[in-house]
């Protein structure tokens, strides 16, 4: 049973994984949440499996799915404490070598912030903006929300004001440069 | 196009695949259409942002879960959790700066004497066997000969693997530094006590890790720019002292320069352009400050250090900038670090901060150290703190000294008679004026850095000593923190505005390098958050004018990522100067920023 699991998974939903994924990363604004959202997904999926099976558009499907579970909590996740040891930007990859490290300063500080303006919006407008973001346009995120598109419109212009607004809060708060230590 | 057509794009278009045709017509409108502006660029510039790739075993890993909830039957098989609880988006990243982001989370069986931090639902390691999950197991371990620095018949306390060198280096000389840095970061590392280095040729599977760290370093140049980076990714497994769970991630990346011409580092004055071996011993400093288990003997031994009268002073305040960063004990499981100024809060670290501030001849060193400790309260730096403020020569150190004076001990007898003594008798304005704030609070304060700015009998540097004391807060040793736009913008009215645009170039080109770090911060933050069009203008005229360029450059940067509006006279001054051949290095930023920076959209969308 396990096997036929096994293959119906990487033969129904990983193809998926990537999109999901990415999508999963806009919405929690973190990796290791991202990864929970993704497999509390795929366990969501697998559980209904029949259906999945019989959509002419899994990703959809799954991208429903995931919303849902992302808007509806189920997951319970309890937060971990973060320890920001240092002023820092985030640096989970390797930065572009083509940049000095001022201008990669500059540019990672405005990232940051959108980011950070993203992540304090509403979650239904999240989940419409992160659709936008990763290229769905109207008859899919109408398709993968099960909302019209008349209303849809409405949404993603308020999502947009809200993000604006949120930026905007932000930028008379808070510094663009924020310097490090020397490092240690 | 108008505000319908941009709200057609918003709603429907590709976002990260608009063509230029689309791109130069939404530009012309927004540039005349502010409330467009403000909803276009937010959106376009999230879209731009691209997000990590998925991990290599993601589909392996939910494949293996759902196996397992299977062949279980039961509803909700825990979540295999990966390791790493913290990893934090690969959304930017910073260059010639340590970072990091360190999550460590509380274990469940946790007692309710921890309720104020959040409770994690690790799942431990052993979740899902190798077996089970079909995860292959980690490689054997080659081990060389003197791998293992263990203890003599003791298993080791700590294992670091090291994953093989991902060097992608573009020229040879930046191939070679980042080889030489890897070798020295390995033969630094075994040289510490009680930990144990091994090669690896891959990462273990999740769950499959012995007590330990992985390691990767990712090396990278820009072809013909003299500068390598070094990036080590370190994926924390289980912590003996965490139940067994999982704890962190964390990375650090830094910049090696090859050609001679160094940056100069802020707070300190040192040049950034470190050897191989140098950059090395930052990153194993990291590693044994924040990633290695909390180690008392460590603390305690660098405590010592720092108390060491017959050391250098160097060596004792890098003793004391590693011990307030320091990862603390944890007196409970899963117990995190509050702040990366905690290990200050120790008295015998106090006590040693005190020390070394009066041993050292170093007035920056000394001065901050009085900085850090403004965020401790403790009654033994009362009296230092008082005798600094009248006795130290140098202004900058009793300066913070009666900051912290004024700060921590306001409603103290003895602080309050020193500052009004310092606030009648100093010989320096800013000490004054600080001791007067501390007295009768911020509003002369606020009052002495506008009038200062505008004091055009005084020469640049004294108009905004001032604003930069006003903008620098309170951090660890020898590190440099900047306040926030609100902090800066509260005291900038029109005119004051215009004092400051009308001194900074004029500072900034007369700066020692570690000031003009400080101005360079600080110009940035006025372009990208200040309304003032004076502000603009400034950029502006540098940008053409000014000698160096790289602060203006900065601040184009931040003038064209404004979230209300995007200037179109920067963009077209930087494709001047993009165009010019003069100054190659100028030329050669101006198109970096052009390209990063697209007039409404990315330039080179990614495929869906």
């Amino acid at each position: 049973m396990a096997a036929e699991m096994r293959q119906k998974f990487h033969a129904l939903v990983t193809p998926h994984l990537e999109r999901l994924f990415r999508v999963a990363c806009r919405l929690e604004g973190n990796t290791a949440d991202a990864q929970d959202l993704v497999q509390e997904t795929c366990l969501a999926a697998c559980e209904r499996l029949a259906e999945l099976e019989a959509t002419s558009y899994p990703a959809r499907w799954l991208l429903r799915v995931q919303q849902n579970r992302f808007i509806d909590g189920v997951r319970r996740r309890r937060r971990a404490p973060v320890v920001a040891m240092d002023l820092s930007v985030l640096a989970d990859g390797v930065p572009s070598a083509e940049a000095g490290p001022e201008e990669l300063a500059a540019q990672s500080q405005f990232q940051q912030r959108l980011l950070d303006a993203f992540g304090q919006i509403d979650k239904t407008h999240r989940v419409l903006l992160s659709l936008r973001v990763e290229g769905h346009g109207l008859d899919e995120i109408e398709a993968i929300t099960g909302i019209s598109k008349t209303v849809l419109r409405a949404r993603l212009h308020r999502a947009r004001e809200s993000l604006a607004q949120r930026l905007e809060a932000q930028a008379s708060a808070s510094s663009p440069v924020s310097r490090l230590g020397s490092g240690s | 196009m108008n505000c319908q057509d941009i709200a057609s794009i918003l709603d429907d278009g590709d976002l990260r695949a608009l063509d230029r045709e689309v791109r130069q017509s939404a530009s012309t409108h927004l540039a005349q259409c502010p409330s467009c502006a403000r909803v276009w660029s937010p959106l376009v510039n999230l879209a731009a942002i691209t997000m990590p790739a998925i991990p290599d075993d993601m589909a392996e890993r939910c494949a293996s879960l759902v196996a397992a909830e299977a062949s279980s039957g039961r509803r909700r098989a825990a979540r295999i959790r990966p390791l790493v609880l913290g990893a934090a988006l690969a959304f930017a990243a910073a260059a010639a700066m340590l970072t990091s982001r360190l999550i460590i989370p509380e274990p469940a069986r946790q007692p309710a004497a921890s309720q104020d931090l959040p409770v994690v639902d690790v799942q431990p390691a052993k979740k899902v066997t190798p077996a089970a999950s079909g995860i292959a197991n980690a490689p054997a371990e080659p081990r060389a000969a003197g791998d293992d620095n263990a203890p003599a018949g003791g298993s080791p306390l700590y294992e670091l693997r090291m994953l093989p060198l991902s060097n992608e280096a573009s020229d040879a000389a930046s191939a070679q530094a980042v080889e030489a840095f890897h070798a020295a970061l390995v033969e630094q590392l075994r040289a510490l006590p009680r930990i144990n280095v091994v090669t690896v040729t891959e990462s273990p599977g999740h769950g499959n890790a012995a007590t330990g760290s992985t390691i990767k370093i990712h090396g990278t140049s820009a072809a013909g720019s003299g500068r390598y980076q070094v990036s080590m990714t370190v994926d924390e497994r289980t912590i003996p002292s965490l139940e067994g769970r999982t704890a962190a991630r964390a990375a650090f990346s830094m910049m090696g320069e090859i050609m001679p011409a160094c940056r100069i580092d802020a707070p300190t004055g040192e040049p950034q352009c470190k050897g191989p071996e140098a950059l090395a011993a930052d990153a194993v400093s990291f590693l044994r400050t924040r990633i290695l288990p909390p180690d008392e003997s460590l603390r305690q031994s660098t405590i010592a250090t720092l108390r060491d009268p017959t050391l250098s002073a160097a060596r004792r305040f890098q003793a004391l900038r590693e011990v307030a960063s320091m990862r603390p004990a944890i007196a409970a499981p899963g117990r995190a670090a509050t702040s990366p100024a905690a290990g200050l809060q120790d008295p015998a670290v106090t006590a040693g901060a005190i020390e070394l501030a009066a041993a050292t001849a170093d007035a920056e060193q000394r001065a901050s150290i009085w900085r850090s400790l403004r965020q401790v309260s403790a009654p033994e730096l009362l009296q230092p703190l008082v005798d600094v403020s009248r006795l130290d020569p140098v202004a900058e150190v009793r300066a913070e000294a009666v900051a912290a004076l004024a700060s921590n001990f306001a409603s103290d007898a003895r602080a309050r008679a020193a500052l009004e003594a310092v606030a009648r008798e100093d010989s320096h304005n800013l000490v004054k004026a600080l001791a007067r704030r501390g007295l009768s609070g911020d509003e002369t304060w606020n009052a002495y850095v506008v009038q200062s700015l505008a004091d055009r009998g005084r020469p640049p540097a004294e108009r905004l000593e001032p604003l930069l004391f006003h903008v620098r807060q309170p951090s660890a040793p020898g590190s440099y923190s900047m306040a926030g736009w609100n902090v800066i913008g509260s005291v900038l009215d029109d005119a004051s505005t215009l004092a400051l645009v009308e001194v900074l170039p004029e500072a900034y080109a007369q700066a020692v390098p570690q000031r003009r770090s400080m101005l360079s911060s600080l110009v940035s933050m006025l372009a990208y958050s200040s309304p003032h069009p004076a502000v603009t203008q400034m950029v502006l005229d540098n940008l053409e004018g000014a000698e160096d360029k790289s602060a203006w450059l900065m601040a184009a940067d931040g003038l064209m990522r404004r979230p209300d509006h995007q200037d179109p006279r920067v963009r077209s001054v930087l494709e001047k100067m993009a165009a010019t051949p003069s100054d190659e290095q100028a030329r050669q930023s101006a198109q970096r920023l052009l390209q990063r920076v697209p007039p409404v959209g990315p330039e080179q969308p990614s495929a869906q």
